[in-house]
C-alpha cells in the first residue's frame, strides 16, 4: 500500500501557493486601480495559479484517497 | 504495410497510457478525456467570444480600435481576450490529440464511422474558424491572412474567384468585408454545436467533460498564459501598404505559411487530399468481418412479452442503438405485466455485438441467428450425438 503521507507536504506547499495568490488578488483589488485596468496581468496570473493548484491538489487528495471512488471501486 | 505501423503506433499509444497510469490514476489519464478536453476549451471559446462579441464592431475603421479598446479599456478584456486566443489553440491540440489517439487505437471502424466523420468536419470547421478569428482583428497580420486565404481561394480552378467573392463580399476588401468575416467565425462556430451532436448521437456514454481535476488545471494554464504573454494587436491594417516580417500561429496558418513557397493550387490541393485522406480513414484496409471470423447475427429483436421497461439493455448498449418508449400494452410475462416501458431496438444503429443480450436478465432479446430455443436444441442434439 502506498503511503499516503508523503502527499502532504505537496499539499500543505500547494496550499500555501493558493492561498498567496488569492491575498495577492485581495490586496491587489485594495491596492489597484477601481477600473481594474492596471495589474491585471498579475490578476490573471494569479487567478490562473489558484486554477492549476485548485486542479494540482484534487489530484493530489484523489492520489491520497481522499476524494474519488472508493477502493472496491476503484 | 499500412496495418503494420498502425499496429506500431497502437503500441506505442498504449505503452503511453500505461506510463501515464504510473503518474496519474488511470481514471485521471488526461489522455483519455481529449475528447472532453476539446470540448472544455471548445465551451470557454464560446463563453469568451460571447464577452469579445457586445464589443467588436466588424468595420474597417472600427475594428482595430474596438478590440484595442477591449484589450486596454474594458477591465479584464485583455484577460478574456488572450483566453479566446489560447484555447483556441488549445481546442486544436486537443482536437489533433483526440484525432491521432483513436486512430491509432482502431476506435473508427465500422459503426464508430460516423463520430470519426464528424470529427473530421469539427476539425474543418474548427480550422476555419480559427483563420477567420485572426482576420477580425484586423492588424497587419490579419490583413496579410486575409489577403492569403483570398489568393488561395482564387486559385482554385473554376469556382475561385466566387470563392473569393464570398469571403470578400464583394470584388475586393471593403466595409462589407469585416461582417461577412465575422458571420464566416460566429456561423461555422455555432455549427459546432450541431456537429457536435452528430459526433456524439452514436455513443452511450461518451466522455463529454473531463474530470475536475483537468477542467482546472486546463483553465488555469490558459487563464496564466493569458495573462503572462497577452494577446496583443498589431499595427492597424492598411490595404495597400506592404506589411513587416511577423510570426505566424502554425496551428493555423500553416498553410499560409507553405502558400509563400509553393504555388497556392498546391497548397489548397494538398490541404483537399489531407482532409478527404482523413475522411476516407474509416473505409480504408477495412477487414471483412466475416473474414475476422465474425458471424452475421442480425439486428437485436426485442421479445416484446419478455420486456420489463428495465432499461438494463439501453444503459449497456455502447451505440445508442436502443430506446426506451411507453409500453402501449403490458407485457406477457408476471415481471412485465406492470411494466411502462418498452425497448426497441433502432435497427439502422444495430452492429449485432449482443451486449444487449447479456444485459437482459428477462431474455427479452435476441439475435435471429442466435434464437436461444434454436441454440438450446443445438447444444442438445451436440450433446445427444
Amino acid at each position: 500500500m502506498p503511503d499516503r503521507s508523503r502527499y502532504v507536504p505537496g499539499v500543505v506547499l500547494l496550499s500555501a501557493v493558493g492561498l498567496g495568490c488569492a491575498l495577492l488578488i485581495v490586496i491587489g483589488e485594495i491596492l489597484g486601480s477601481p477600473e481594474r485596468r492596471v495589474y491585471w496581468q498579475m490578476g490573471g496570473a494569479a487567478l490562473g495559479t489558484i486554477f492549476i493548484v485548485y486542479g494540482l491538489l484534487l489530484l493530489l487528495l484523489r492520489k491520497m484517497g481522499m476524494i474519488g471512488p472508493r477502493r472496491a471501486e476503484r | 504495410m499500412y496495418r503494420r505501423y498502425l499496429t506500431a503506433l497502437q503500441r506505442w499509444t498504449l505503452g503511453l497510457d500505461v506510463w501515464i497510469n504510473r503518474i496519474y490514476p488511470s481514471d485521471l489519464n488526461p489522455l483519455y478525456y481529449t475528447g472532453g478536453l476539446t470540448n472544455l476549451f471548445l465551451f470557454v471559446l464560446v463563453l469568451s467570444g460571447i464577452f469579445i462579441f457586445f464589443y467588436y464592431v466588424p468595420s474597417l475603421n472600427g475594428a482595430h480600435a474596438s478590440v484595442a479598446y477591449l484589450t486596454e479599456q474594458v477591465p479584464y478584456g485583455g484577460l478574456i481576450r488572450g483566453i479566446h486566443r489560447y484555447a483556441a489553440d488549445a481546442f486544436i491540440v486537443a482536437a489533433l490529440l483526440h484525432l491521432f489517439r483513436n486512430w491509432f487505437t482502431d476506435r473508427y471502424l465500422f459503426a464508430r464511422d460516423s463520430p470519426w466523420i464528424s470529427g473530421m468536419f469539427l476539425l474543418l470547421f474548427g480550422g476555419f474558424v480559427g483563420v477567420t478569428g485572426y482576420i477580425l482583428v484586423w492588424d497587419e497580420r490579419a490583413l496579410v491572412v486575409f489577403s492569403e486565404f483570398v489568393r488561395l481561394m482564387r486559385s482554385i480552378p473554376l469556382v475561385g474567384d466566387r470563392f473569393a467573392w464570398v469571403l470578400q463580399a464583394g470584388p475586393g476588401i471593403s466595409d462589407e468585408t469585416l461582417p461577412r468575416m465575422l458571420l464566416l467565425h460566429v456561423g461555422p462556430a455555432s455549427a459546432l454545436y450541431v456537429l457536435l451532436w452528430w459526433h456524439y448521437v452514436r455513443l452511450r456514454h461518451p466522455k463529454v467533460w473531463p474530470p475536475a481535476t483537468w477542467v482546472l488545471t486546463s483553465l488555469g494554464i490558459v487563464t496564466v498564459l493569458a495573462a503572462v504573454v497577452p494577446a496583443v494587436s498589431g499595427t492597424p491594417a492598411q490595404p495597400g501598404l506592404q506589411p513587416r516580417t511577423m510570426w505566424l500561429d502554425v496551428f493555423y496558418l500553416l498553410p499560409l505559411w507553405l502558400a509563400g513557397y509553393l504555388p497556392p493550387l498546391l497548397v489548397v490541393a494538398g490541404i483537399g487530399l489531407l482532409f478527404i485522406a482523413g475522411f476516407a480513414i474509416p473505409y480504408v484496409n477495412r477487414e471483412d468481418p466475416q473474414a475476422m471470423g465474425v458471424r452475421h447475427a442480425g439486428v437485436a429483436q426485442v421479445v416484446d412479452g419478455n420486456c420489463t421497461g428495465c432499461e438494463l439493455c439501453y444503459y449497456d448498449c455502447p451505440y445508442n442503438a436502443i430506446v426506451m418508449v411507453p409500453s402501449p400494452y403490458p407485457g406477457a410475462t408476471r415481471a412485465a405485466a406492470n411494466r411502462k416501458l418498452l425497448a426497441v431496438v433502432i435497427d439502422s444503429r444495430c452492429v449485432e455485438c449482443g451486449i444487449c443480450i447479456g444485459a437482459c436478465p428477462f431474455e427479452a432479446l435476441e439475435l435471429p441467428a442466435f434464437m436461444e430455443g434454436d441454440l438450446q436444441r443445438r447444444v442438445a442434439e451436440a450433446v445427444r450425438a
